[in-house]
């Protein structure tokens, strides 16, 4: 395989800085913004730059299982789940990283990268206060350069060049750094590893907010703990079960069930 | 256009009466939405979060309805007030917003504040409709039926939901936008009061707690690799223990766990995140855990 060689080429840590900058632009806003919250489309693409899909699929799994609830459009960010895919698949091709590792690491290199987002929105106020200015004359023209051109452009700066110098950088030293990992570290990190989805799931759990369905959560757990239901048939249950709960308790008492309160 | 001027603002975007000359095609108000999309997230800033994004969006609209000048450039200045929505669901809100701009360039009475007050009123609703459906349910639903194939280190995983995502949003979002230029501000108020979006809520609200259920037996690993060692016999914790009281016993009291923790004591994501790692990281080296 491609492993042999450590360090990555000039033009590989670009192509990854540019996919930052994508993240950083939120082209499109349910294509750009799930760059934000979903790690394995950013596997997908150091697994493309770097020849190796498989290996970076399988961090970007792991960490798309602890970032599942990590949802914040225009909100608060409590991790950049993109910085931390970029870094720890590319990390996971070239310097070795263990896969229960790269799920430990990702965490600082997370909350380094959501820095990066808050600098962004404070630099944001400087082009909607050009854009007044704008539209007090009705230049259209500036507004357009000031939401869409300058603001990409900055990014660009703002979001592609660390990846891509860190990267560019950085991949060498790391690879000593992961071979000095004591073992009882190691094993350390691999239970960690191992326990990080619970976060993922509990968050989604905790931003569905329904007390009252909490039973259909250990259904599912319970189905697939003893029954062994592969994944989409458990889907088709699932949804089968939500019509079915949907239907029966819109006809019991009148059209009004007690997770519908809130709208009589 | 007369008749319009004593009526309630509001209901004035309503009643566009179908023999008013439209100045606006379903093309040009399909083109906004798109600007719409594309970059709606662009320039979110602390100050005043998506409004320069909206108003880009308005701009090719308002070019079409008003003659360069102040009522041009009060329209612009209009839309780059404070705005922050779901970028799909409140789709409905652009749509409103352009129906009552064309009913206001055709002389309608309606006052620019009106319209800001629209937006800024539906604005929140619909923002809590659509993050609960798409982001927080269809999003993880969709990514989950993939995990099978991500752990597995296929490249379909990093790519094919996303577009279904994308392509689901874009469906709802289209219409969103269309019900809400063609129906004004009456879709608006009867969308948010029928019983169907509650229902639509609770179905994917039942679908992603028993998803994430599924989820969660399959991917949460913990075991405990202890021995419990008496005169005769070796009991394996996990094996002749646990796996006997209830199989994925320690999974799901990791998942209730950090669950209590998020709504009990502290819904604080990086704290948590830290205190799984560290519990997870002593307990394994210790060899408690494996």
């Amino acid at each position: 395989m491609s492993q042999v060689t450590t360090q990555i080429t000039l033009l590989q840590a670009i192509l990854i800085g540019l996919y930052a900058w994508f993240r950083g632009c939120c082209y499109g806003y349910t294509f750009g913004v799930l760059t934000i919250f979903s790690p394995l489309p950013a596997a997908l693409w150091v697994g493309i730059v770097l020849h190796n899909i498989p290996v970076a699929m399988m961090v970007g799994a792991s960490l798309q299982l602890m970032y599942m609830g990590i949802l914040a459009p225009g909100g608060a960010l409590p991790q950049d789940v993109c910085f931390a895919a970029l870094l720890c698949c590319t990390l996971a091709v070239k310097a070795n990283l263990p896969i229960a590792a790269s799920v430990a690491l990702a965490i600082p290199i997370g909350i380094l990268g959501v820095q990066l987002y808050n600098i962004e929105r404070f630099i944001n106020v400087v082009w909607i206060h050009m854009a007044d200015k704008y539209a007090e004359t009705g230049n259209t023209r500036g507004i357009y350069l000031a939401g869409i051109v300058y603001p990409s452009l900055v990014k660009l700066v703002l979001y592609g060049l660390p990846v891509a110098v860190g990267l560019y950088g950085g991949v060498s030293y790391f690879k000593q750094l992961v071979s000095v990992i004591p073992s009882w570290l190691m094993n350390g990190l691999t239970v960690a590893g191992g326990m990080m989805p619970a976060l993922g799931f509990a968050i989604v759990v905790s931003v569905i907010g329904r007390k009252n369905l909490l039973p259909y959560f250990l259904l599912g757990f319970m189905l697939v703990e003893y029954a062994k239901i592969p994944i989409l048939p458990l889907a088709i249950f699932g949804a089968i079960i939500a019509y079915l709960h949907i239907v029966f308790t819109s006809k019991n008492n009148g059209g009004v069930s007690s997770d519908e309160q809130s709208t009589e | 256009m007369n008749s319009l001027q004593n009526n309630d603002a509001n209901t004035a975007a309503v009643k566009a009466e179908p023999e008013n000359r439209k100045l606006l095609t379903p093309r040009d108000v399909r083109k906004s939405w798109w600007l719409w999309w594309w970059f709606a997230e662009l320039t979110n800033s602390y100050e005043r979060l998506q409004a320069l994004s909206f108003c880009i969006s308005m701009i090719p609209i308002l070019k079409k309805l008003y003659k360069q000048g102040d009522e041009f450039n009060a329209a612009l200045k209009r839309h780059l007030q404070f705005y922050n929505t779901n970028g799909i669901w409140g789709s409905i809100v652009h749509g409103i917003t352009i129906a009552m701009e064309e009913q206001k360039a055709m002389g309608g009475d309606i006052p620019g504040e009106t319209i800001t007050g629209v937006k800024t009123g539906l604005m929140g609703p619909f923002a809590g409709i659509g993050d609960t459906i798409d982001w927080a349910t269809w999003l993880p639903i969709m990514i989950g039926l993939f995990i099978p194939l991500a752990k597995q280190g296929s490249w379909v995983a990093g790519i094919v939901p996303f577009l279904l995502f994308m392509c689901i949003t874009l469906i709802e979002g289209i219409a969103m936008d269309k019900l809400g230029y063609k129906a004004g501000m009456n879709s608006a108020t009867q969308f948010l009061k029928s019983g169907k979006i509650q229902q639509i809520i609770l179905g994917a609200s039942i679908l992603g707690l028993l998803m994430m259920g599924g989820l969660a037996a399959s991917n949460v690993t913990v075991a405990t690799p202890l021995v419990i060692q008496n005169a005769t016999t070796k009991i394996s914790v996990q094996k002749d223990v646990l796996d006997k009281i209830l199989v994925g016993f320690l999974p799901l009291l990791t998942v209730t766990g950090v669950y209590v923790f998020l709504e009990k004591i502290k819904r604080n994501y990086t704290l948590a995140i830290f205190i799984l790692l560290g519990v997870g990281l002593i307990l394994g080296a210790c060899g408690i855990l494996k």
